[in-house]
């Protein structure tokens, strides 16, 4: 900035701003600077969610929107008698009691397996990371080879073992566990990408002070490690709940929800009825039902946690 | 500084908004310098089928040259329901094409909810009768056609000529010595060696269309039927103790293990299935095994000789400002040169009769099974608006007996469904 000198000062003075002006200024631009992600996060999060709201309650057929009717709590009606949506909530649930606990204990494991300091461990940091970049879809179709009960990789592997031949995802009850295991191993590279943050943040003088008191591996990782990364637990405890209940690629992709419902998942049941079958009302019923059920358990986690941590 | 925010403001909002208007007039029709512009889709088929739509309209466009030209997008479509995911997307936010390509049997349900405009204003009468009986069957909708269609269908039952030497088997050759059920699970089963299955049934396709569109035969051929006359119920129809058996042969067929539920996709190509319940498009493929000698037969029969029929077709959506030109489009991707020539292509009967006679290959074996059965036998699907939600149940009813399960309890629940879905457009 250029000195003011008296001459500009004369032509030109300050304006006088009160405090509460300019208060009021730097509302204006803090709001003008977030206003482009809130014009956004409106129109494509919290409209979208209202909207489904109302449609919840008439019967919106996709391709006929101008016959739209309200029919007050039908849809909500229909989905307390649908046998298919139970089946779907319990789908949805085995995936989440199973993959959160599993996920999140292999991804710590692997973190901790490639903290180390060896060599050529960055190759397997990589290698453990790769399933995550690369797009679920591809991902999904990979395993549905694999996954074949006649000529499929799985069935070889598991034969010189002495095991099997598995039919996966033409059975009804092992294609929700066949789809689990695949996603575990896509998934937990990201877990562990995140846990090896937190484990590269503990400082080593715990570690050689627990050493000099002679501390085996065990009591470290229990008194040392563990306490160390709680607040990232935490995290990706609630992280991976919610996008285990979002399940909805890999049965698309891999068994379109069979064989006989078994795969069926909540998301896939909202895109089933709203898109292939058009019935928009009862699938934003079904949505807003599970936004509901996704935010009781957030909520319960949260406090679960808060009170562990405190 | 303060105004450069606020530049940059109405520059994001500017764009924002450009991007919103263009898409909407691309959608609807404009002109350009007095010449027609139109939106077309297609759907994705094998890379030589998507060749053939670019061919034709870039021919047309050449034709039409100062008055219209189509910009044509092909849309993938996937084995599940991608392609029309992406029609009922835009069909909700005005983002139709104004030529739309569409699979036969969802023309009932598009006509019913006003998405497509009807076309037999713009098609000569005449004209008209020359295209296969089941082809203005599937577009027509309530009396009036909505769609035209260049291709017609079939399934039929291939075989490998050498393994079926082999077994002493000889397949029929003339529609009146067609196989029965009985006479196929025999020859499957006799097929059926270590590691070589008798039959594949394309399993591999997922719970889509395809199982909707085989299944349906084996319920009409022992008489049942999918819904009542008057397409308005489908409780005692589709559950009906004849659907009921035909799904229970389906079933046996998987229990003796001469067919497998989780098939290769090539499986009959490689000379892993002595035979294959296969839709006639998959014919060009077979030139790239050189050592498949394959061979052609009717559908199996129960009690009717029934075979599949329907296949896309073209149609103009409601929201085109130019029905006229749009109609032009849909009439030339189904005139007597496009018919002759994607049949070619595509290994697909041709929609036309004339073009049957300029074909001759469907005069003798093994196309001629194709052509008897498309003239003799061929059965469309029901066009119902409900369609979308008896296709889909019925697969997984069907897919339901492939596995074992219990056939009424599945067809059940099917027709309890549909019943639902066609409630909605009873006013």
């Amino acid at each position: 900035m250029e000195p003011v000198t008296q001459k500009t000062k004369l032509n030109n003075p300050l304006p006088t701003v009160s405090p509460k002006q300019r208060k009021r200024k730097n509302l204006f631009t803090s709001y003008g600077f977030a206003a482009p992600a809130m014009i956004l996060l409106f129109v494509f999060l919290i409209l979208p969610a209202i909207l489904a709201l109302y449609y919840s309650f008439t019967n919106y057929y996709l391709l006929t929107p101008e016959k739209t009717k309200f029919v007050a709590f039908e849809n909500y009606k229909r989905l307390a008698e649908d046998t298919l949506f139970l089946k779907s909530l319990g789908n949805t649930a085995l995936f989440v009691v199973i993959v959160v606990p599993v996920q999140t204990l292999v991804a710590l494991a692997l973190a901790l397996l490639v903290n180390q300091k060896l060599m050529g461990i960055k190759f397997f940091r990589m290698a453990f990371f790769a399933p995550v970049v690369t797009s679920m879809v591809i991902v999904s179709i990979l395993w549905t080879f694999i996954y074949n009960p006649d000529n499929g990789l799985a069935n070889s592997i598991l034969n010189i073992v002495g095991l099997g031949p598995f039919q996966f995802l033409t059975d009804k009850d092992q294609a929700m566990y066949s789809i689990i295991f695949m996603s575990i191993w896509q998934g937990a590279g990201y877990q562990m990408m995140i846990f090896l943050a937190g484990l590269q943040d503990i400082p080593d003088h715990q570690y050689e002070a627990a050493s000099i008191d002679g501390a085996n591996a065990w009591q470290k990782l229990i008194h040392i490690t563990i306490p160390g990364i709680r607040n990232i637990l935490a995290f990706i405890a609630i992280v991976t709940m919610i996008a285990a209940t979002k399940l909805f690629i890999q049965p698309f992709v891999m068994t379109q929800g069979g064989p006989l419902d078994s795969t069926k998942t909540l998301v896939y049941m909202v895109y089933e009825t709203g898109f292939k079958f058009r019935d928009v009302g009862y699938s934003s019923a079904i949505a807003i039902l599970f936004f509901v059920i996704v935010l009781i358990i957030s909520i319960l986690q949260r406090k679960f946690i808060k009170e562990n941590t405190e | 500084m303060k105004k450069g925010v606020l530049l940059l403001f109405c520059l994001i909002f500017a764009f924002s908004m450009a991007g919103c208007s263009n898409d909407k007039q691309g959608a609807s029709g404009t002109e350009k310098g007095g010449e027609v512009q139109l939106k077309m889709w297609a759907h994705q088929g094998q890379p030589k089928e998507v060749d053939f739509y670019k061919k034709r309209i870039d021919e047309f466009n050449k034709e039409h040259k100062g008055k219209i030209n189509v910009k044509l997008d092909i849309i993938p479509s996937g084995a599940g329901h991608a392609y029309e995911d992406k029609i009922n997307a835009a069909a909700t936010s005005n983002g139709l094409p104004d030529v739309l390509d569409m699979d036969g049997p969802f023309v009932g349900n598009y006509a019913a909810t006003g998405i497509l405009a009807p076309i037999d204003d713009y098609v000569d009468k005449k004209d008209k009768q020359d295209f296969a009986k089941s082809i203005i069957q599937q577009g027509t909708y309530d009396g009036k056609l909505y769609a035209l269609g260049a291709m017609e269908s079939s399934i039929a039952v291939f075989y490998n000529k050498k393994l079926l030497k082999e077994a002493g088997i000889q397949a029929p050759e003339t529609l009146d010595k067609a196989w029965t059920w009985d006479q196929f699970m025999e020859a499957s089963k006799k097929l059926t060696k270590g590691d070589v299955k008798g039959l594949t049934m394309h399993m591999d396709l997922g719970v889509g269309e395809w199982l909707t569109y085989m299944g349906s035969v084996f319920v009409w051929s022992n008489d049942g039927l999918m819904l009542n006359k008057d397409r308005t119920k489908a409780e005692g129809y589709l559950n009906s103790p004849e659907s009921v058996e035909a799904l229970d042969y389906v079933k046996d067929l998987f229990k003796s293990k001469v067919v497998s539920v989780s098939n290769g996709p090539a499986d009959f190509e490689e000379g892993k299935a002595a035979m294959m319940i296969g839709g006639v498009w998959l014919i060009p493929g077979f030139e790239e095994y050189k050592d498949l000698d394959w061979g052609m037969t009717y559908f199996p029969y129960s009690k009717k000789k029934v075979s599949p029929s329907g296949s896309w077709a073209f149609g103009v959506s409601s929201q085109s400002q130019h029905p006229k030109e749009a109609a032009e489009v849909a009439k030339w991707m189904s005139n007597k040169d496009s018919v002759v020539e994607i049949s070619k292509i595509t290994g697909m009967p041709p929609a036309r009769e004339s073009a049957f006679k300029e074909l001759t290959e469907y005069d003798k074996l093994p196309k001629k099974i194709i052509k008897d059965q498309v003239l003799n036998t061929a059965k469309a699907r029901p066009a119902t608006p409900a369609y979308p939600v008896l296709s889909a149940k019925f697969a997984e009813a069907f897919q339901a007996a492939t596995l074992g399960q219990d056939v009424k309890k599945e067809l059940d629940k099917a027709a309890k469904d549909t019943d639902r879905e066609l409630e909605r457009f009873k006013k």
